[in-house]
């Protein structure tokens, strides 16, 4: 399977999510972290899909995985906006778990 | 800029979108194009056997059946596509300036046996597919129609990433409940998201037909178009018969040696050359499921002796590029989870069109006003593309279940009946009210959808329950989920827009200013 480079698409997008969240809700150095971490996790997801599908069709593979994930966690942020990012750290797990299979 | 911009994106995308939806529908399922005609001929379950041996019982049936013909293809079966798919192609007249004779219908042959496959008659999946660029018009217009669809397409899309100033801002926004501003949200987020993905079909779809759009460059340097794919990719279709007799030589020893010449990868397609000639050539096509590039190396043999004649130059970088853009429309080279993925994406893609084209209407949309001629027009014919096309579609998969197996031109009913329901229903929606005929037409494609397993399960009984079918058949439930939920959406927003006299006796300032925002 390659579903870790969507998980770990999932998981950075839903913390880029939060990191976007509003001042009011959100402290500053929390919404920085979110960020970081989203950023971080979306390059793991592109390590990811290097490491499945080799050079040659990482890009291809990664792009379409993460917009899938994406569209997962807009359609997810619109109905549960609390819940969306909560399994950000259980699905980084699975990812991880995934890659070494 | 911005505003000029927007108002291209808003017109290109109009003018296009209908036909660009059917596209995109059409094309979207032809990713699971193999697995559409394998559910369409149920009671063909064929042995699988060595490409080799495919080969070898190809050549037998075509030499038996189309001895004479000019050039023969052979499709050799794979782990999606389970039978071998043969072409053939007649020779040409004899007057020099008559045109080349067309290729003639497909024919499946079961790959152990190479009889024609003993299952209904049906065109299956290659209809979306053919479909999907060529409308089912004559040829050339079909194509040049979706090629100029394309082009409007690209140029919708470069405006609208122009347009959208907000495009990071505004990169997880969907609001729902919020009428225009809901619509909006859902076309940015279905375009932005999948972006590149859109971005790659539409630009990779035009250059698959460039050479047809564009033959100038060719004919500015080849005298004869033939000699142009004869330098870049070994093609021996020109090559002239001496008018000797000759014999092929085993089939199975040329699909051998080129699958070791390329360390063991498979053969995908067998192009034979005045197959009953002393002077027949035999061309083997690389299978291109492993790599991004979809026209894959070849080795040419000499048909009677044997003898290795020539192999595909190393491709250059313009060739490499071309081959890689084609591949990425086709996506041959994914897997399955990336083939359910470029799925997504093109149902995504589908999204983003019809969106779009209900903003258009929902934009233009005054509350308490009687709907002016061209938006009315725009509201059926979004009606007639966005809500029926699905379930004409489900209609041809229906018909397949429910037209007798023996029937005499059922592939042709079967596609008979797809029109008959997409048209038929967009005719009758127009007796209804624009908002009951969304929901209904809605409403009907889930219904026709849900239907689909369990008009399988009768038909095929047991067979149903084959883990192949049961997904096919739980995909169908989901689309009809999908429909469902739409016309269920539909049906429980107050109508707002369809009852515009109710709404104008409400004329209190503070509801109108509510529903301008809605």
């Amino acid at each position: 399977m390659s579903l870790e480079v969507a998980l770990f698409g999932y998981a950075g997008f839903a913390n880029l999510a939060r990191g976007r969240g509003r001042k009011a809700r959100t402290a500053t150095a929390e919404r920085s972290r979110a960020r970081i971490i989203g950023w971080l996790l979306l390059l793991a997801s592109f390590l990811a899909a290097l490491l499945r599908f080799g050079p040659y069709q990482a890009v291809p593979a990664w792009l379409a995985l993460l917009s899938v994930s994406g569209v997962v966690v807009v359609l997810v942020l619109s109905r549960w906006p609390a819940r969306a990012s909560a399994p950000w750290m259980p699905m980084t797990a699975v990812a991880l778990v995934l890659c070494f299979l | 800029m911005r505003q000029s911009m927007a108002w291209i994106h808003g017109w290109l995308g109009l003018l296009a979108g209908w036909i660009l939806f059917a596209m995109f529908v059409t094309g979207t399922a032809s990713y699971f194009r193999p697995e559409i005609t394998r559910w369409m001929q149920p009671e063909y379950r064929p042995r699988p056997v060595a490409n080799a041996e495919a080969a070898r019982t190809a050549v037998a049936w075509l030499q038996k059946n189309a001895p004479h013909d000019e050039q023969w293809t052979i499709y050799l079966p794979n782990e999606r596509t389970l039978a071998t798919r043969v072409f053939t192609r007649a020779r040409p007249n004899s007057d020099p300036k008559a045109p080349r004779a067309p290729r003639r219908p497909e024919t499946r042959l079961d790959p152990a046996t190479g009889v024609p496959v003993e299952g209904r008659e049906t065109r299956g999946g290659e209809f979306f597919y053919r479909f999907h660029f060529q409308l089912q018009l004559p040829h050339p217009w079909g194509r040049w129609l979706a090629g100029l669809c394309a082009m409007f397409m690209l140029g919708a899309i470069l405006s609208g990433v122009i347009t959208h100033k907000r495009i990071f801002a505004d990169f997880f926004t969907l609001r729902w409940n919020k009428g225009q501003r809901s619509w909006l949200d859902a076309h940015n987020v279905s375009a932005v998201l999948a972006l590149p993905y859109h971005a790659m079909i539409t630009y990779t779809g035009l250059i698959t037909l460039v050479v047809m759009y564009m033959p100038w460059p060719i004919l500015a340097n080849y005298a004869q178009p033939a000699a142009f794919s004869a330098s870049l990719y070994a093609d021996t279709a020109s090559q002239k018969a001496t008018g000797r007799p000759g014999q092929l030589a085993d089939m199975g020893r040329f699909v051998e040696a080129a699958s070791a010449e390329w360390q063991g990868a498979r053969v995908s397609r067998i192009i034979i050359g005045n197959p009953d000639d002393a002077s027949s050539t035999v061309t083997l096509l690389r299978s291109s499921d492993d790599r991004l590039n979809a026209r894959s190396a070849s080795i040419t043999y000499a048909g009677v002796s044997g003898a290795r004649l020539a192999a595909s130059p190393a491709p250059g970088p313009a060739i490499e590029t071309a081959g890689v853009m084609l591949g990425l429309h086709l996506g041959w080279f994914a897997g399955p989870l990336l083939r359910w993925v470029c799925f997504l994406l093109g149902l995504t893609g589908c999204a983003m069109v019809a969106t779009g084209l209900v903003l258009w209407a929902v934009k233009r949309r005054k509350p308490g006003a009687k709907p002016f001629f061209g938006l009315s027009l725009v509201d059926r014919l979004n009606i007639g593309a966005i809500a029926c096309l699905p379930a004409g579609m489900a209609a041809f998969l229906l018909a397949n279940r429910v037209l007798p197996p023996t029937l005499a031109g059922r592939a042709d009913l079967e596609v008979s009946v797809m029109f008959w329901t997409w048209f038929g229903l967009a005719g009758l929606s127009l007796l209804r009210p624009a908002r009951r005929a969304w929901i209904e037409t809605l409403a009907l494609g889930a219904l026709l959808f849900a239907a689909i397993p369990i008009v399988d399960l009768i038909a095929i009984g047991g067979g149903a329950f084959d883990g192949f079918f049961l997904a096919f058949d739980g995909t169908m439930a989901l689309l009809a989920a999908m429909l469902g939920f739409a016309a269920w959406r539909l049906a429980r927003r107050p109508a707002d827009a369809a009852q515009p006299r109710r709404r104008a006796r409400l004329a209190v300032p503070e509801v109108r200013e509510v529903m301008d925002v809605a």
